[in-house]
């Protein structure tokens, strides 16, 4: 039987709106929006209420919908959009000193990782956001495709050129620069 | 047909069918130079992981740099602005000064009109005996 926090549980088949699903959901995933979050918003300590928010948002769109392609892309969907609310508002305050010296670039440890550094921050922002969610949240194509509404196919191609521009900025390093 | 780095990426992350994995798998073992480009590919992986997992900040960067961007346009209209205004201001004063440089054709019959204009009549001299001032005419002056 197909669990549910396998990529795509709810894809093709009604939704099982029984509390211990939902339970269970937030108990599997509670940890990753908390690091999603946390990630996103580092210092404003507010992880734990966008998590109870992100469920709670879940937990009344499953009443309404008779069908979510992906919990899990749905979840972290809700979760973006949550995470985007934040930023929105802090946009309109004005950013601490600290923060806008931090926007500076230092300089980093390892070569490799200020080189890949410097070519993420070059990428489209969707692209970075798919980097983000593969590597740090371990989301799968679909549902990546999920959270940020686009096709799987999209999230692949994009994947995979940014990949591509990363390991041709690396290599051109290691060949320009051999430590 | 899938490049073999699109194969490799795909199956690290597990996105691979079965069929296709297996197939690569046996490629890989069979071609010494698949498997040196697999192991190069599996390297940038591991970079862009690490960076990734560094620097959070990246993902909302390009809200951040939207906002400068934004500032700056807006900045570029106020610095538009400020340009067209010192341009004006700046010709106009190398055109004062040029015409102050520049020689006058009629030195002379500039100056005649302003003598007999009604502030060339008259100067505020001071009064000795009504401790103050007095207008005097000039003309008058002139004509003791």
């Amino acid at each position: 039987m197909e669990g549910i926090f396998s990529p795509c549980f709810f894809m093709n088949s009604a939704i099982d709106r029984s509390p211990t699903d939902l339970e269970e959901l937030f108990h599997r995933c509670e940890g990753d929006l908390m690091r999603y979050f946390s990630r996103r918003h580092e210092g404003d300590g507010v992880a734990g209420d966008l998590v109870q928010e992100t469920f709670a948002q879940f937990a009344r769109a499953i009443q309404e919908k008779q069908q979510l392609k992906c919990a899990r892309g749905y979840l972290f969907g809700i979760a973006r959009h949550l995470s985007q609310g934040v930023w929105t508002r802090r946009k309109s305050e004005p950013l601490p000193l600290d923060e806008e010296s931090s926007a500076v670039a230092v300089p980093e440890p390892d070569d490799r990782i200020g080189a890949a550094r410097e070519t993420i921050a070059s990428l489209p922002s969707l692209q970075r956001e798919i980097l983000d969610l593969r590597f740090a949240q371990d989301l799968s194509y679909a549902e990546i495709a999920e959270v940020l509404g686009i096709p799987v196919g999209t999230v692949r191609s994009r994947l995979h050129n940014a990949i591509a521009q990363l390991r041709l900025r690396l290599e051109s390093d290691i060949l320009h620069f051999p430590s | 047909m899938k490049s073999l780095q699109s194969l490799i990426i795909d199956r690290h992350f597990g996105e691979l069918s079965p069929e296709d994995a297996k197939s690569l798998e046996a490629r890989l073992a069979a071609e010494p130079a698949a498997q040196a480009e697999a192991e190069k590919i599996f390297a940038t992986l591991a970079t862009v992981r690490r960076t990734v997992l560094a620097h959070p900040e990246l993902v909302h960067a390009p809200e951040q740099a939207l906002i400068r961007q934004r500032s700056s346009a807006h900045g570029n209209w106020i610095a538009l602005a400020a340009a067209a205004v010192l341009l004006v201001a700046l010709s106009g004063t190398v055109g004062f000064w040029a015409g102050q440089a520049s020689p006058s054709t009629e030195p002379v019959q500039a100056a005649a009109p302003v003598k007999k204009g009604p502030w060339t009549r008259y100067r505020i001299a001071s009064n000795p005996g009504a401790a103050g001032f007095q207008i005097v005419r000039l003309e008058n002056q002139n004509a003791n």
